[in-house]
């Protein structure tokens, strides 16, 4: 108790207090208050992104396909050519296009990266290092955005993106699923723009200019989280086959 | 704990980037066996996630407290999903 209050105590007398002068503890050694606290809320938010994929998990697996097929009036879905061979009627799919949910994953890496260097600018007191990586992050997280929006209406091009092709939030329980993992995922991204323009804007009035990284450390725990939950969201829902993909796949 | 190794970051870019093409090259090959398609891509992902928090999150300079407090609440919903894998396995046999 003693320790913790010696903690609340150093915190409030200094803000700027550097996490290696942070009080040295036996659990958690010299992590901030700050960066236990962000570690405790990504965990609440894993937990919550974890019962959205188990949804997701338990009602795909049960089913042959995405969407019954008299329930589709769109002629852009695949029909499963695999279903067919077991004796399902055509299961109708939407095309993902993984190639273009890779490259958002590619983006989403390459921001984590500058996120890095961010950091790294900042312990090393390079002020205009650490801006420009904490814009470059920014930059990667509204492209990422972007891609999304594309993904889901195409930009209003003819026959572009999810929602024209038929896959439509609460038609079917594919569709509601798909849409609440990944735009919860694309909220987060959305907040993480807004934070790191935020603190870019901030490092830019040089409040980060004394090398001091315990802020921008907290701000890169929640973007590399974005990134981390996407890698398990691209795997889970675009890559990992829906049972009617394959033959030899056992149905619920 | 302060640290920087921009040689070791870009490494972990680099492991990522292949670990992503890999995925996607899986998912593409012709006849692969589905079980052996999901049990490759699920290590992938771990591996990919590992990655991510044990370099690009620090956990690798955080005490060991730190580390359990994380991991222990993190494998739960893993667990929980072995469970339900199994309980659909057993539906099918039975």
């Amino acid at each position: 108790m003693r320790e913790v209050w010696n903690r609340m105590s150093a915190h409030a007398e200094d803000r700027v207090v550097r996490p290696e002068e942070w009080p040295d503890e036996e659990i958690y050694g010299n992590a901030t208050g700050g960066k236990i606290g962000m570690w405790v809320f990504l965990l609440s938010d894993a937990l919550m992104f974890a019962g959205f994929l188990l949804a997701y998990a338990i009602l795909r697996g049960g089913q042959a396909a995405y969407i019954a097929a008299e329930d589709v009036s769109v002629v852009y879905w695949r029909c499963n050519e695999a279903a067919i061979e077991r004796g399902i009627d055509c299961v109708l799919e939407p095309d993902f296009g993984i190639p273009f949910t890779a490259a958002l994953t590619f983006l989403l890496i390459c921001s984590s990266v500058t996120m890095v260097f961010a950091y790294y600018a900042c312990i090393e007191k390079n002020h205009k290092g650490m801006v420009k990586y904490l814009w470059l992050t920014a930059f990667g997280g509204f492209l990422f955005l972007g891609g999304q929006y594309y993904e889901y209406f195409g930009f209003g091009i003819p026959g572009h993106g999810l929602y024209p092709q038929g896959l439509i939030f609460g038609q079917s329980f594919f569709a509601t699923t798909f849409y609440m993992v990944t735009s919860f995922h694309g909220a987060h991204v959305f907040s993480g723009v807004t934070y790191i323009v935020v603190m870019a804007i901030r490092a830019m009035m040089g409040k980060y200019d004394d090398g001091n990284q315990n802020h921008i450390e907290i701000l890169g725990l929640f973007w590399h989280f974005v990134d981390l939950i996407w890698i398990i969201v691209f795997t889970f829902i675009y890559l990992i086959p829906s049972p009617g993909d394959h033959p030899s796949f056992p149905m619920l | 704990m302060a640290h920087v190794d921009r040689k070791h970051s870009l490494l972990v870019w680099g492991y990522l980037l292949l670990l992503t093409l890999l995925e996607v090259g899986i998912v593409y090959i012709p006849g692969i066996n589905p079980s052996l398609m999901i049990i490759g891509l699920t290590a992938m992902a771990c591996v990919k996630a590992g990655l991510v928090c044990i370099y690009f999150m620090h956990l690798k300079w955080e005490t060991s407290g730190l580390k359990w407090t994380i991991l222990i609440p993190m494998l739960t919903p893993a667990v929980y999903a072995v469970v339900l894998v199994l309980e659909a396995a057993y539906r099918l046999i039975t």
